[in-house]
């Protein structure tokens, strides 16, 4: 008799991923430092991407809620076209190379809002384009 | 150069260790497996080094070239000043005229061309790294990507093995290498492998794993040309003709699907995209909304989406019609590929006896117990207690993605993948350090449903593939999304294919952290060509290796047993044992201090950083490298030293009470590993590809750059199921040109490293196979050699080296094997000098010699034995 594979176990044992550890995102009349709606955002450009602006860290002023590729498209203003391709593919998805930190924490969802809380919200972009073997 | 200084180790003990004697627990370095140790220092000095019992990695056992490591560690030609060349010209043969100078001029020197490449284009810089020294990945890789240059190698250990081997393990396994599940595996069939057996990953822990399954009864067949470390412990060899292991796995598999029929239907349905179906131009039919490839659904007799019917109604077999378009089920067009790679032919390509071929996929078959389950600490799971698993054997040709995807199918068949007693990747999923959740990954869906890796040892990962591009890496990578490490970085037709590409800069500066890329990679005057194109060259070294000779500076650097890393076992799918046990987190520290003015090379590049104003940028890439949350990210330029970057990974994974220093005194934190994590496939969702549709868009993408640019990439490479692809030297035709030679990994030694170790030479010298030439006893009687006659072997190019035969009934009469990477001539390194044979001599480095799938150099060539007669 052959088992079926689907029914073998219950696939709700395992964990698949880290707790998130985002909150909600507050209203935007929360922020102290959020002046009409709208926040300073301080983007690190790291590595072969500090060369696309003398701006370091760059600032940008962006609408309460915003995401990631937001941010994105502002760089674009910033540092020409070309920033955006090494950002992300032509279907939309960010490179698997490209390594984005909001506050600190790594983000892969670029369209999912920023939380902010108590300080303006600092997002760091290095590429990691490295190679490995062995 | 006088290393009298060196020689009495007394000047280099600290006086605070006068009177100790103390065990150090630490990692060996000694080959990229990195098995835990601990070692004795009595007054200052390392007398004896083994392995460490608390650990999981190894548990207490370590190989012979570990047990050696003191020797090197105390060798007195280790570099201890650092070296500026005086003779400009760079060749085999010159001179570098090697002055001694202080660490600011060597350091100032350095720094000055790097702050110049980096203003023009960082990727003028060329990095380079043994694999041998894992400590070496995260450091390198940081100050690369702070700097910027996309250009980085991992030499010979990365493009002999790792583009095949890992691709297929990622894309199948979730991991970098498999394994058999040795505490349960019944039946194993290595292909070209030596897992368990002295090499490799995790190699003293599968030595004793696969010992104790041996023991239990698991049968072992080693497929194989010779029959030595792995076949020798087996109960079965098969020779085979070199390179030809994929067309012995597709005969298997034909004989399971078209003359068994066995195979294990409710996985192909539920695990694989064996029910997708495919379209008369051999890509899935996609649902017109979702673009989702559609399944026919047995139960409602319509096609749908994959994600809309119960596996278990979707059919296998059969022919559809959808949309006015006839399609097949991806596992239909599979078992009618399988045709015709019958046992017949594949005798002929392989010369194994089609009656072998028929009788080792029965065995195979019907000892993975289709459908059958077991208890493993109290969770049911399902139980396919045979593996088949490949390596730089089976790999290290032209058809390298073809030869693992084959092997691979034997797996997948059955489904004895990622359970009970199967082919298990190394650790695909973990759910974390259980005090802070740290560390928790596992493979998640992409695009079709496939699977993607959860843990990967860079950000490549092995699917989705990444669009092909229009190359501006030196290795040109881009272009080939199957890669991962290229000959191009260095090959003779470098610049050829540069100018084809319209590659917008030349290096400029190598950055070499203990690679040996002269002996590692092919025949050295390619290479040399390539190192003397730099207009500088900084090596980072113990010895004066045959490479560090073509430098400008040479630094000294730190072995293993003086430096420091945090995380000697992670990512856990490299080195950390597979199977039920315990997770494991060992760390290397230092035992003793630096000999002369000798530095740590991670210190090094923390101040190569700061000197060139990218401290900020490198704090960056080391909280990307890895993964450091707050509060333990490095901030802005501030810096740190090595000792807090290695406090700060240990306390973000493990809490602040378990910082460096813990680890220094505990040696190792461990924690039990859950069946739902080593068995993890049947909890997760993904499915792995047995057609592999994706190639042939990619081949389409990547023949419209190449084509217009006069390159041809053959199709033949890129579709959706596997074949048999000649290697060039299968399809020689000269006459007297009748051996396959290829080398192989001798157990003593690691690559060209441990050749200036003495107790390894000694050793070596005592085995009749280390420093020879293995030929097939008939068939060298045949050809009038003799026991130690000395040969000259000779390619199909004209390349040639020297040795002495070793007659033995234990290899293909076609072959002839030449153990590891020897043959050193660098006066830097007295005690390896001259000895062995140098095999890559032979090897060809360009374009015709690399698999146009993923770059793979073909390691074997065909080659002629003469005597040498009056020493010429």
């Amino acid at each position: 008799m052959n088992i079926r594979w689907d029914e073998v176990v219950d696939r709700t044992e395992f964990v698949p991923s880290p707790p998130v550890r985002h909150c909600a995102v507050p209203r935007p009349d929360e922020y102290a430092f959020a002046v009409a709606g709208s926040v300073d955002v301080n983007v690190w450009l790291y590595g072969t991407l500090s060369a696309c602006t003398t701006e370091r860290p760059i600032t940008l002023k962006l609408s309460l809620p915003f995401s990631v590729r937001e941010v994105l498209a502002e760089l674009r203003t910033r540092c020409g076209d070309g920033f955006e391709q090494r950002i992300v593919g032509c279907n939309g998805t960010k490179y698997s190379f490209c390594r984005i930190f909001v506050n600190g924490v790594p983000n892969e969802d670029l369209d999912s809002s920023v939380h902010v809380d108590s300080c303006p919200p600092t997002i760091e972009i290095i590429l990691v384009t490295c190679t490995e073997g062995g | 150069m006088d290393h009298s200084r060196i020689s009495a180790v007394a000047e280099v003990v600290d006086d605070a260790m006068h009177g100790d004697d103390v065990w150090i627990a630490s990692s060996c370095a000694f080959c990229y497996g990195s098995c835990s140790i601990r070692a004795h220092r009595v007054d200052g000095v390392v007398v004896k080094v083994e392995g460490n019992p608390d650990s999981v990695v190894g548990k207490g056992r370590l190989c012979g070239k570990g047990i050696s490591g003191l020797m090197t560690h105390y060798d007195p030609n280790r570099l201890t000043m650092p070296l500026r060349r005086t003779n400009p010209r760079k060749g085999l043969d010159e001179d570098p005229g090697w002055k001694e100078i202080s660490w600011e001029e060597a350091l100032t020197e350095i720094a000055d061309q790097l702050r110049r490449v980096r203003e023009d284009d960082p990727r003028k810089l060329m990095i380079q790294r043994t694999t041998t020294v894992t400590a070496g990945r995260v450091p390198l890789g940081a100050f690369a990507n702070a700097f910027g240059t996309p250009n980085t190698s991992v030499a010979g250990g990365g493009l002999h093995c790792g583009n095949g081997a890992h691709f297929l393990s990622g894309l199948m396994h979730a991991s970098w290498s498999v394994v058999p599940d040795f505490q349960y595996c019944n039946y194993a069939m290595f292909f070209g492998a030596s897992k368990g057996h002295g090499a490799g990953h995790a190699s003293a822990s599968n030595m004793g794993l696969a010992a104790d399954a041996r023991v239990r009864g698991m049968k072992m067949v080693v497929v194989d040309p010779m029959c030595n470390f792995a076949a020798a412990k087996a109960t079965e060899w098969v020779p085979l003709r070199v390179g030809t292991d994929g067309a012995l796995a597709l005969a298997m598999c034909d004989v399971m699907v078209n003359e068994l029929d066995i195979y294990d239907l409710p996985y192909l349905q539920a695990k694989t995209n064996a029910p997708y179906l495919v379209g008369p131009d051999g890509l899935h039919v996609r649902d017109p909304e979702t673009g989702k490839p559609l399944v026919w659904d047995e139960r409602s007799r319509q096609a749908r989406p994959y994600t809309d019917a119960a596996s278990a109604d979707m059919a296998l077999f059969g022919e559809f019609e959808v949309n006015g378009a006839r399609c097949v089920p991806a596992f239909e067009k599979l078992r009618e590929h399988l045709k015709k790679f019958t046992p017949e032919w594949s005798e002929r390509i392989t010369t194994v006896s089609a009656s072998k071929v028929r009788r080792l996929a029965r065995e195979f078959a019907e000892e993975a117990r289709i459908g059958s389950t077991i208890q493993v600490d109290g969770v049911t799971l399902p139980y396919r207690p045979v593996a088949a698993i490949a390596f730089r054997g089976a790999q290290g040709h032209m058809n390298s993605v073809y030869n693992f995807f084959a092997i691979d199918l034997l797996n997948q068949l059955v489904g004895a993948a990622d359970v009970v007693g199967s082919c298990l990747g190394f650790n695909p999923a973990c759910h974390g350090y259980p005090e802070t959740g740290r560390l928790a990954y596992v493979p998640k869906p992409g695009p079709d449903g496939l699977m993607v890796t959860g843990m990967w040892m860079g950000y490549h990962y092995p699917y989705p593939l990444p669009e092909p591009k229009l190359p501006v890496q030196l290795g040109l990578q881009e272009l080939f999304p199957l890669s991962m490490n290229s000959p191009f970085q260095a090959s003779s037709d470098q610049e050829a294919l540069w100018q084809k590409f319209d590659l917008p800069y030349r290096p400029e500066v190598l950055l070499n952290f203990g690679a040996n890329i002269l002996m590692s990679i092919a025949n050295k005057e390619a290479v040399a060509e390539s190192l003397a194109k730099y207009k500088f060259f900084a090596s980072i070294d113990l010895f004066l290796t045959e490479t560090t000779q073509f430098a400008d500076i040479v630094l000294p650097d730190c072995g293993y047993l003086q430096t420091l890393d945090s995380r000697s076992n992670f990512p856990f799918i490299f080195s950390l044992p597979g199977g039920m046990g315990e997770w494991c987190w060992p760390i290397r520290q230092p035992v003793v201090p630096p000999i002369g003015q000798q530095r740590r090379f991670q210190d090094v590049l923390l101040e190569l950083a700061d000197r060139i104003g990218i401290r900020a940028d490198l704090n960056a890439a080391y909280n990307s490298a890895m993964n450091l949350e707050p509060p333990y990210r490095l901030e802005g330029d501030r810096k740190y030293t090595y000792e807090e970057i290695c406090d700060a990974e240990l306390k973000c994974n493990f809490g602040p009470e378990r910082g460096l220093d813990w680890f220094k005194k505990n040696g190792v934190l461990k924690w039990p590993k859950k069946p739902q994590e080593v068995y993890w496939r049947p909890f997760v969702d993904v499915r792995v590809p047995v057609y592999w549709e994706f190639m042939i868009p990619v081949y389409e993408k990547m023949d419209a750059i190449a084509a217009p640019r006069g390159i041809r990439i053959p199709r033949e490479y890129y579709e959706p199921l596997p074949d048999f692809l000649p290697c060039l030297s299968h399809k020689c035709q000269k006459p007297g040109f009748d051996f396959y030679a290829f080398y192989y990994r001798d157990i003593i030694h690691t690559n060209s490293f441990t050749m200036e170790n003495a107790w390894l030479d000694e050793a070596a010298q005592l085995d009749p196979f280390s420093y020879a030439i293995a030929i097939n006893a008939q068939s060298a009687r045949k050809r009038g050699l003799h026991d130690g006659a000395m040969v000259w072997v000779e390619s199909e190019s004209g390349r040639r080296v020297k040795g002495r035969v070793r007659l033995t009934e234990a290899i293909h009469p076609e072959g002839l094997g030449i153990a590891a990477c020897a043959g050193h001539w660098a006066p830097g390194m007295p005690v390896a000098k001259g000895k062995g044979v140098f095999f890559n001599e032979l090897l060809d480095l360009d374009w015709e010699h690399a698999s146009p799938a993923n770059l793979n150099l073909d390691l074997c060539a065909r080659v002629k034995v003469t005597l040498v007669e009056n020493g010429k």
